[in-house]
């Protein structure tokens, strides 16, 4: 009997497990397969296999039965903006959450998660942005400096490809890039404008996850240039930018060594009290609703920034009576995300006899500059813009009849639009934080979340700056019919929520140590979102990638060493 | 151009178990082919002259289903109340069923139908007839092939090109 139950144990037992399959999981199975753990690789919804599942990729605009409406039955599951176009859309009742203040929640439920559906910007932090915390005292100060980081920035960009031009700049540190696209004519005119204007402030080509010149670690990926389809939301069938199912997860799949399981909800971390570790985790089967344990030696937990946090917080055992690695009381605190409030567009009326021809996937990119070199403003930290100007076909819809056939027929080429759109830090606050329900419960029997994140002083603050010198700098660029607003969207909406485990020195003020391992139960990894003690304004995958990897090879050795 | 539920274009496999039967079927006896009153307002809309219009594009058809599957009940009972209602307003003026009309007579009552109110039934229909024309007809295969000159791949960006540029992959 003893050796049928250890044998049924042995048989869910791996080396590692790594909890989610977005562009953090993807590369925790990568390094770790690589390295030759047996990874038991979890995803709460259903497989996405490269190419074969992106049913929508090839369709041209007339192959869409509804011409991509979504029908009554999609809105019904989908809800009231479900399509007929993108393959990846989350079930509308799949897990409620409590908005205690409006909280836009985007999740990638499915294999490859969020990598399917992300805007593929890789910009790397810089010092500027580690030493922001201590320098301007907020939050906690990062237990690592950008030495710890940069030689795994390099790492990743190598595997994952990025198209980026080599801008010398300290505050966004130049990588491993492969060519970058073209940029618009009005986009170097704005530059060359605003670069002698302004002594602090640079427009860059938006570096970004695409293909441009093949490599033969990116051909060995089944990876081919990017054809500027600019469909990369409905999967994309080259592989032409960076998602798990393209990459990461195939590779560490070739190792032998992974187990993708899909249809797996995780509930919590089994903590043993005994071994003072975490042995495994407990999983709802989504479909047949029973409740599984796998266990292993390491773990990490990549199931996004918020339902990592959740998932921490739903393990309490003896040793951690209010969620794993809670010893100071922060878990589920501090939590911040983007500010993408600010929005500034414009006309410009020169270059009338220039346009730009074909689709670009990337666009210009003004790193920050507000209290960059010193804090000198009336509000903390500072912003990142994104910005493309473009003149294409303008087709108007006026008229009916043969004036509306017109129209259509014989797009003509107005004036040259702008627009840039603001991506600012967020300094994380206690008071900004989610929790658990303390009855309600999804259909998984996981508590559902309570959000409870709202705007500052410092943010408003940072949108009237924002459009300020946005608007000053398109009117010394000559640009004409400028237009500003603040969405004064909900939390969240930028798809950038980050924090409730954070990094740390002090196992009081934080749940995470350098390595991205919790303080006080060192074989769990946390190392997407969860982990950011500040927001600086780069998009965020890239620097999960590289912590991921980085931790992951950190673990390896500390297997090694015995010491986990 | 008729189309048969479930035929030709088949739902995305991602969308499999949905169902495919169309519960409701508005304008119920009506098929698109025998739909004069909606043909006569997409070809209003969008007329053939000596290119390919609404009608030849398949278009009212394509409204038809768009409406029965992706809109409530409420949206599709205003838009055939607001078509009737411009159908009405033919005879009235013209003396004759709105398909039977001239261009010039339909563009006219259309015209009046803008007009209204746009939370009536007529003002609903017509805003919701153009943007379903357009949306049907811009989308249609002819348009995007040979209007657009769309190509799918290989695609390009180009950030500086004289405006007469012509790009040598695009459709001619």
């Amino acid at each position: 009997m003893t050796n049928i139950l250890t044998d049924a144990k042995k048989a869910m037992t791996y080396d590692a497990i790594v909890i989610g399959t977005g562009i953090s999981g993807g590369w925790a199975a990568k390094e770790l397969c690589e390295k030759g753990l047996k990874a038991l690789v979890l995803e709460r919804g259903r497989d996405v296999k490269h190419i074969m599942d992106y049913p929508t990729a090839n369709l041209e605009p007339w192959e869409f039965p509804h011409r991509g409406k979504g029908t009554l039955e999609m809105q019904r599951i989908y809800g009231k903006t479900a399509n007929e176009i993108n393959p990846f859309q989350l079930k509308a009742d799949e897990q409620p959450y409590i908005q205690e203040k409006p909280f836009r929640w985007t999740r990638g439920y499915h294999v490859g998660g969020k990598s399917l559906l992300w805007a593929r910007q890789t910009q790397r932090w810089s010092d500027f942005d580690y030493e922001g915390p201590l320098r301007d005292g907020y939050a906690v100060d990062w237990p690592i400096r950008y030495a710890d980081i940069a030689p795994w920035y390099s790492h990743v960009e190598k595997f994952i490809g990025v198209s980026g031009n080599r801008d010398g700049l300290a505050s966004l540190p130049d990588g491993e890039f492969l060519p970058p696209m073209e940029t618009s004519i009005v986009e170097q005119h704005l530059k060359g404008i605003v670069e002698k204007h302004y002594s602090d402030r640079h427009i860059i080509y938006g570096r970004c996850a695409h293909i441009t010149k093949p490599q033969p670690i990116h051909s060995q990926q089944g990876r081919a240039q990017c054809m500027n389809r600019t469909l990369c939301n409905r999967g994309c069938p080259l592989g032409g930018y960076f998602s798990s199912n393209a990459s990461t997860l195939p590779w560490a799949q070739r190792t032998g060594h992974m187990t993708l399981r899909p249809h797996s909800v995780v509930h919590s971390i089994i903590y043993d009290e005994k071994k003072g570790k975490a042995t495994g985790v407990r999983v709802v089967d989504s479909e047949s609703k029973q409740m599984l344990e796998f266990y292993a030696r390491i773990i990490f937990v990549n199931a996004s920034a918020l339902a990592s946090t959740q998932i921490l917080m739903n393990s309490a055992s003896t040793r951690f009576p209010n969620g794993l690695g809670n010893d100071g009381g922060v878990l589920g605190k501090y939590i911040s995300w983007h500010n993408y409030r600010g929005h500034v567009n414009a006309n410009y009326d020169g270059y009338m006899d220039r346009r730009t021809d074909g689709r670009t996937p990337t666009n210009s990119y003004i790193p920050r500059f507000r209290n960059l070199e010193k804090h000198n403003m009336d509000f903390l930290r500072g912003y990142a813009t994104g910005l493309s100007a473009g003149r294409g076909f303008a087709r108007s819809q006026e008229g009916l009849g043969e004036d509306l056939k017109k129209h259509l027929t014989n797009p003509e080429y107005g004036e040259w639009g702008v627009g840039a759109w603001m991506m600012g830090e967020i300094i994380p606050i206690e008071s900004n934080h989610i929790r658990l329900h303390p009855d309600l419960k999804d259909q998984y029997g996981v508590p559902e979340l309570i959000m409870s994140c709202d705007w500052t002083e410092n943010d408003d603050k940072m949108v009237k700056d924002y459009i300020e010198q946005l608007t000053e700098m398109f009117t010394v660029a000559g640009f004409k019919n400028i237009r500003s607003n603040d969405s004064h969207s909900a939390p969240g909406s930028d798809i950038h929520e980050m924090g409730g485990a954070r990094m740390g020195h002090d196992p009081k003020t934080s749940i995470l140590n350098k390595w991205n391992q919790v303080h006080s139960c060192k074989n769990v990894f946390v190392t997407d979102g969860a982990c950011m003690a500040s927001t600086s304004t780069q998009n965020p995958s890239l620097t999960y990638m590289a912590y991921t990897a980085r931790a992951a090879n950190h673990a390896v050795e500390e297997i090694k060493k015995m010491n986990i | 151009m008729v189309f048969i539920v479930g035929s030709a274009i088949s739902l995305p496999s991602w969308a499999n178990g949905l169902s495919k039967t169309v519960t409701y079927q508005p304008g119920t006896s009506l098929s698109a082919d025998d739909n004069p009153l909606l043909t006569s307002v997409a070809d209003t809309i969008i007329p053939t002259t000596d290119t390919p219009g609404a009608k030849e594009l398949g278009v009212p058809a394509l409204i038809q289903k768009i409406l029965a599957d992706c809109y409530e009940k409420d949206v599709n009972d205003s838009f055939y109340k607001g078509m009737n209602w411009a159908n009405d307003k033919a005879k009235a003026d013209a003396g004759k069923p709105f398909a039977e009309c001239t261009t010039e007579q339909r563009l006219v009552v259309l015209k009046r139908a803008q007009a209204e109110d746009p939370a009536s039934d007529q003002g609903k229909f017509i805003k919701m007839a153009k943007e379903l024309t357009i949306l049907g007809y811009t989308s249609s295969e002819y348009v995007v092939k040979k209007v657009n000159k769309y190509v799918m791949i290989p695609g390009h960006y180009y950030g500086n090109v004289p405006l007469n540029y012509v790009d040598p992959n695009a459709r001619n």
